[in-house]
């Protein structure tokens, strides 16, 4: 690869963003190595491989670019998903890195000999009002993701009570009932458990704020046969009606 | 000097003008759009309900400018590849700021649940309990995974990205199709902006799916075959070498878009033999012939039987509606006609009708230079007929059970209308009195048409996002009845497996993580809602080894599209299921009441016995 500076440029910069995504701890900043190494550089070592000396002209060069990245990662998934230890980490910047990688050697021995290219880059001089300006935007565009992630008061939803009940499982030797609230405002409930066999319900009153839960634990029956639970849920505002039900079988 | 050489040259020269300060005011003006959507969307999410003048203020933003620009005479070929990369760009950020930031779009809900196979297992191909046929055609999640296990990027953040790449391959791929094909980059500039006035582009052709990023590589394909024919001799093996690769990618991908790679290809091999070009393309398209064979017959042979239906009911649907013997379908409905959803109004549908009549209007012309320019390209003749065919597609959308089939197909075939319309020359019309009067036009048409296939592809009332989780007045977090409802079945983790219908079946997929079966499995379609169930469904239930079944009233339950929100205060429930749609299951013998959250129920049956062995 000698004399070719961009495809030395893409060899070195494969292993850098194989070795940076692979050992960066912040997940987020494992992105800038990432992306490079699966959606640019595959797709411009593939390209050059395959033109010879005879590169097409940028304007091709850009959907070629990420085009051919994202076919050369759905087949390349393909490849991994039967290698032994299928598609992980490491598999995945070993593949890239290797098809980078002979694909940059492939371009360079069909290239011959390097010609002097100025790099594309570097004939673009933005004025400082560009700058301004991109960066501008850019800060808008950060500022409308960031917006989009965030959880707004809203206090037009309507709210609700979720009770539930889960059967134990075979690693727990208990029923849970839960109460969970997804209300505006704190309300105050009565769960009334009757268990079938049982003298007098299970009656508890309680206040749950909003995103609360209350649980109650029943345990399981030593009866041979199955035992049935049913568990209503009151709301203190309105005593008398039902507002949840649930039940099911202890074994 | 050969074509590519005196390209190269132009280029060289445009190159020192990509970055003036004209464009970067319209890259500016792009920001600011997408931080007013982003600002609109917020509000929704508050429960403000901003005016939709705000919305679409920060559309225009973000377009008219961009398309202003491309009708000019002065701007140069790199310059138009950048704007119309932006335009495509700022588009799909539109969609982003829309997200939760969860997945909120149906088939997105399958992709993430594969994804998250793929991730959880390593390996591709692990089942898909609603859509079966998805896991054969692992080409996204399989992409998504190289993000995804070497960043640990979820598999929406992962998806966004992958997305992204393939809109900016779409845009590039597309604009250099048209430059080659054209010779003209403002033929070039404007053909591709027509492009995103079709009517999924906003929003359907963003989400994350099989079909988003096999779309671009389509295009991909098409740039190679033209290069072929125009580029230099001894280039032409590269591309074609490239076109291979891609065609392979696709095939692995989406069924719909390889058959689609496959009735191209065929089409421009006859089309070629016909104008006798040296440089047919008929080898890739025997390969695309192979592949797709190849891997229908050997991996994905239950495509046969997913797709089959769709077209029959299209086909049937068509000749009734053609015949007055069936309704035509209502325009602006968007998803659930029987939920009471707020109208499209009389503006927004004129301007989507207008956006029609232009495309309509503007055929004629673009045929005509077509037909004097580049008829003796082959793949002008293709773009010119499927220009041709969008409109018989359109008409599809009148029949009911057409109407999937004809918006899929309309995607494809406005490729060559985007194209066709790119030729009128609008644009070029400078009258004495007023010479600007064609650019002007020829902006406002672009926008109009822009607008009106944004309105005329997503319902107008889920435009803008609405809440999925919202603060509480008290301040903690809440989550709407799906999808707590899925983070309640995700932390029980059950090895059982659940029967649902829409909104809460694609929650209890992702973000739920659950195995969960819907509509035709186990007659899931015609149980829920009934008020009565019969002997044989509680036998189809059983055989189907559905130990949960998840009853969810909301009016907009069965909504793909608004059913994962919250719904709004003053709401009313008079559109909800009726009672007996829960208590019906309380008389089947064995099955228990596990979850109620007012809307949403959810019983559990008798196990099977087999169940014990096919836990998952």
């Amino acid at each position: 690869m000698r004399g070719h500076r961009d495809l030395r440029l893409v060899a070195a910069l494969s292993l850098v963003c194989a070795v940076g995504s692979l050992i960066t701890p912040l997940g987020a900043l494992r992105v800038v190595f990432a992306v490079p190494l699966a959606l640019i550089l595959p797709g411009y070592a593939i390209t050059a491989a395959a033109f010879r000396s005879r590169l097409p002209a940028w304007p091709e060069r850009l959907p070629l670019t990420l085009g051919v990245s994202l076919a050369c990662l759905a087949l390349s998934s393909l490849v991994l998903n039967f290698v032994p230890g299928g598609l992980h980490g490491f598999s995945w910047a070993l593949l890239l890195v290797l098809v980078v990688l002979l694909s940059c050697r492939a371009a360079a021995r069909r290239r011959g000999p390097a010609r002097h290219e100025p790099p594309a880059l570097s004939q673009l001089k933005p004025s400082r009002a560009t700058l301004v300006l991109g960066l501008g935007a850019l800060t808008m565009v950060a500022a409308a993701l960031i917006l989009a992630q965030l959880t707004f008061d809203n206090d037009r939803v309507s709210g609700y009570t979720q009770l539930w009940i889960a059967p134990p499982k075979s690693s727990e030797d208990s029923a849970r009932i839960g109460v969970t609230s997804e209300q505006q405002l704190t309300r105050n409930y009565r769960l009334v458990i009757e268990v079938e066999g049982a003298r007098s319900p299970l009656v508890e009153t309680f206040e749950l704020g909003p995103s609360d839960t209350r649980l109650v634990t029943i345990p399981s029956s030593s009866a041979d046969s199955p035992v049935g639970i049913e568990a209503k849920l009151y709301l203190r505002s309105d005593p008398e009606k039902v507002y949840r039900r649930v039940s099911t079988l202890l074994q | 000097m050969e074509a590519a050489a005196i390209r190269r040259q132009r280029f060289a020269v445009s190159r020192r003008l990509i970055i003036p300060n004209r464009l970067a005011f319209i890259v500016f003006a792009s920001g600011a759009g997408i931080l007013v959507c982003s600002i609109a969307n917020a509000l929704t999410r508050a429960g403000d309900a901003p005016s939709a003048l705000l919305y679409w203020a920060g559309i225009l933003l973000i377009v008219v400018p961009i398309l202003y620009r491309l009708t000019s005479e002065e701007a140069s070929p790199g310059e138009r590849l950048a704007l119309v990369c932006l335009l495509g760009l700022a588009l799909y950020g539109v969609k982003l700021v829309r997200d939760a930031p969860i997945f909120t779009f149906a088939d997105e809900f399958l992709h993430g649940y594969n994804s998250n196979q793929v991730s959880h297992y390593h390996h591709l191909f692990h089942r898909n309990p609603i859509l079966e046929t998805s896991r054969y055609y692992p080409g996204l999640e399989g992409a998504t995974s190289a993000l995804r296990t070497t960043t640990g990027l979820s598999a929406y953040a992962a998806g966004a990205i992958v997305i992204g790449a393939a809109r900016l391959t779409a845009m590039s791929a597309m604009f250099v199709l048209f430059w080659r094909v054209s010779g003209s980059d403002r033929i070039a500039g404007i053909g591709t902006a027509i492009f995103t006035g079709n009517f999924n582009f906003l929003f359907w052709s963003a989400q994350f799916s099989y079909q988003s990023m096999a779309f671009p590589l389509l295009l991909l394909i098409l740039l190679a075959v033209v290069e072929m024919d125009w580029g230099a001799r001894a280039a032409r093996g590269a591309w074609r070498a490239l076109a291979a690769l891609t065609i392979a990618a696709v095939v692995i991908t989406h069924h719909i878009t390889s058959y689609a790679v496959v009735a191209t290809l065929l089409a421009l091999s006859l089309l070629s033999a016909a104008a006798r070009r040296v440089a047919n393309p008929w080898r890739l398209a025997a390969l695309a012939v192979v592949l797709t064979t190849i891997w229908l017959v050997v991996v994905a042979s239950s495509t046969v039987g997913y797709i089959t239906p769709t077209i029959t009911n299209a086909i049937n649907s068509t000749l009734h509606t053609a015949t007055g013997e069936a309704p035509t379908r209502g325009l602006f409905r968007g998803g659930n006609a029987a939920a009471t959803i707020e109208e499209t109004p009389t503006a927004a549908r004129a301007v989507s009708l207008l956006a029609v009549l232009l495309l309509a209007a503007g055929l004629p012309f673009g045929l005509r230079t077509v037909w004097r320019r580049y008829r003796k390209q082959p793949i002008a003749v293709l773009f010119g007929i499927a220009a041709i065919g969008f409109f018989g597609a359109l008409a599809l959308r009148l029949a009911p059970a057409a109407w999937e089939s004809g918006n899929r197909a309309s995607e494809f075939l406005f490729i060559g209308l985007a194209f066709v319309l790119g030729c009128v020359g609008l644009e070029r019309w400078r009258p004495r009195s007023a010479v600007w009067l064609g650019r002007a036009l020829t902006a406002a048409a672009l926008t109009i048409i822009l607008v009106g296939g944004a309105i005329a592809g997503w319902p107008w009332d889920s435009q803008l996002a609405r809440a999925v989780r919202a603060h509480s007045e008290e301040g903690p977090t809440i989550s709407s009845p799906p999808l707590a409802m899925a983070e309640w079945a995700k932390e029980r983790d059950s090895e059982w497996n659940y029967g649902a219908l829409t909104a809460t079946s694609r929650m209890l997929l992702d973000p739920g993580d659950q195995k969960v079966y819907s509509d035709f499995e186990a007659n899931l379609i015609e149980v829920i809602p009934a008020t009565k169930i019969l002997p044989f469904q509680k036998a189809l239930l059983h055989e189907a080894h559905i130990r949960f079944v998840v009853i969810d009233r909301r009016a907009v339950g069965g909504d793909g599209i608004r059913g994962f929100f919250f719904t709004e205060g003053d709401s009313s429930t008079s559109g909800w299921l009726p009672r007996a749609t829960v208590t019906k299951f309380e008389k089947v013998r064995g099955a228990t009441r596990i979850y109620d959250s007012g809307s949403i129920v959810i019983f559990s049956l008798e196990p099977n016995p087999k169940d014990e062995t096919l836990k998952r």
